[in-house]
């Protein structure tokens, strides 16, 4: 025989609510560990390198500059703003003498390209700038200024002012 | 209107025995799935990777005790030990091949992985599940570095 407690609702009414209950709640969470919801976030500093530009396109006008801002491939993330630039004539193995050498390539360089943005950390996941992966050995396109850079590597990672002990 | 309560309850009661029998099979799929991947059966291995001409820099990230983590997030292994040699660079000119180590700023690298993982004759699978057969390509994550190993090979840990 059913008992019927306050607000006419049986002990089995009770039970199959606070089941229901702990359902939804259970599912809330993976939805939000999902979507990075225990996620770290701090400034992340990265570098690009442009391997062998066209020297001659950098010649006439700050074609980067620092304050530029980074985009990804497609334009549309924001990746961060460009704080330093260094440039350095673009070496390549060549056999001179019967030896392999390193010999500078005329009119290409190398552009070491420095970012800083605010990333999030997720355990496994790594460090992400508007969901693009940020790691070191990375490679992409990416648009710096006016810039285009195709197949640009990622050499360098640093991560400062990090909340909780993602940062190391 | 006796009649109506009494409904009600039977169809609650009918609820909370679907959900019931939902959580003992979700629970009994579980157990199964994880006795088909041989989670249980799992076993440490020592995985042989080789990385050529990795910028110096990026191997410099690199330390034996990192985590590594496949694309997806899921573990990989534990790195336990790695060397690395000047990158060997091989050049042809005039039908002729020279072998050398000019780039400083490039290096071989080999990484020793402890994971875990099922035997299956001579192959090894992650897991249970992902096969790691000698010559396969890996993109492997710490939280700062993104690889592209080759396995070189495997030994087994435990017996």
């Amino acid at each position: 025989m059913t008992k019927h407690t306050r607000h006419g609702m049986t002990a089995v009414d009770w039970l199959l609510c606070a089941l229901l209950a702990a359902g939804a709640m259970t599912l809330t969470w993976y939805a939000l560990r999902a979507r990075g919801a225990d996620a770290k976030t701090a400034t992340v500093s990265y570098t690009v390198r442009i391997a062998g530009a066209d020297a001659t396109l950098f010649d006439a006008s700050p074609t980067i500059s620092p304050g530029d801002a980074i985009f990804s491939e497609n334009g549309t993330l924001p990746l961060g703003t460009v704080t330093e630039l260094h440039t350095r004539p673009h070496r390549r193995t060549v056999v001179r003498d019967g030896e392999i050498q390193l010999a500078d390539v005329p009119q290409r360089i190398d552009i070491d390209v420095t970012v800083s943005a605010t990333g999030s950390y997720t355990a496994g996941l790594g460090w992400r700038i508007s969901e693009i992966r940020i790691a070191a050995g990375e490679m992409g396109s990416f648009h710096i200024g006016a810039y285009y850079a195709t197949q640009a590597e990622i050499i360098g990672v640093t991560v400062r002012e990090a909340s909780g002990n993602a940062g190391k | 209107m006796r009649g109506n309560e009494g409904r009600r309850g039977s169809v609650a009661d009918l609820l909370l025995v679907l959900l019931l029998l939902a959580v003992v099979a979700g629970a009994a799929l579980r157990l199964i799935d994880r006795n088909a991947d041989g989670e249980s059966r799992n076993e440490e291995a020592e995985l042989v990777l080789s990385i050529e001409s990795l910028s110096a820099p990026i191997a410099d990230y690199l330390t034996a005790g990192d985590v590594l983590y496949t694309t997806d997030g899921t573990l990989f292994g534990e790195l336990i030990a790695m060397e690395s040699t000047p990158a060997r660079v091989v050049l042809e000119q005039n039908g002729a091949f020279f072998v050398g180590t000019a780039d400083d700023e490039r290096v071989d690298l080999r990484l020793s992985v402890r994971v875990q993982g099922v035997r299956n004759g001579n192959l090894f699978l992650l897991n249970g599940r992902i096969s790691l057969p000698i010559g396969k390509v890996l993109t492997l994550y710490t939280d700062r570095v993104a690889l592209h190993a080759t396995i070189v090979r495997w030994n087994a840990l435990t017996v």
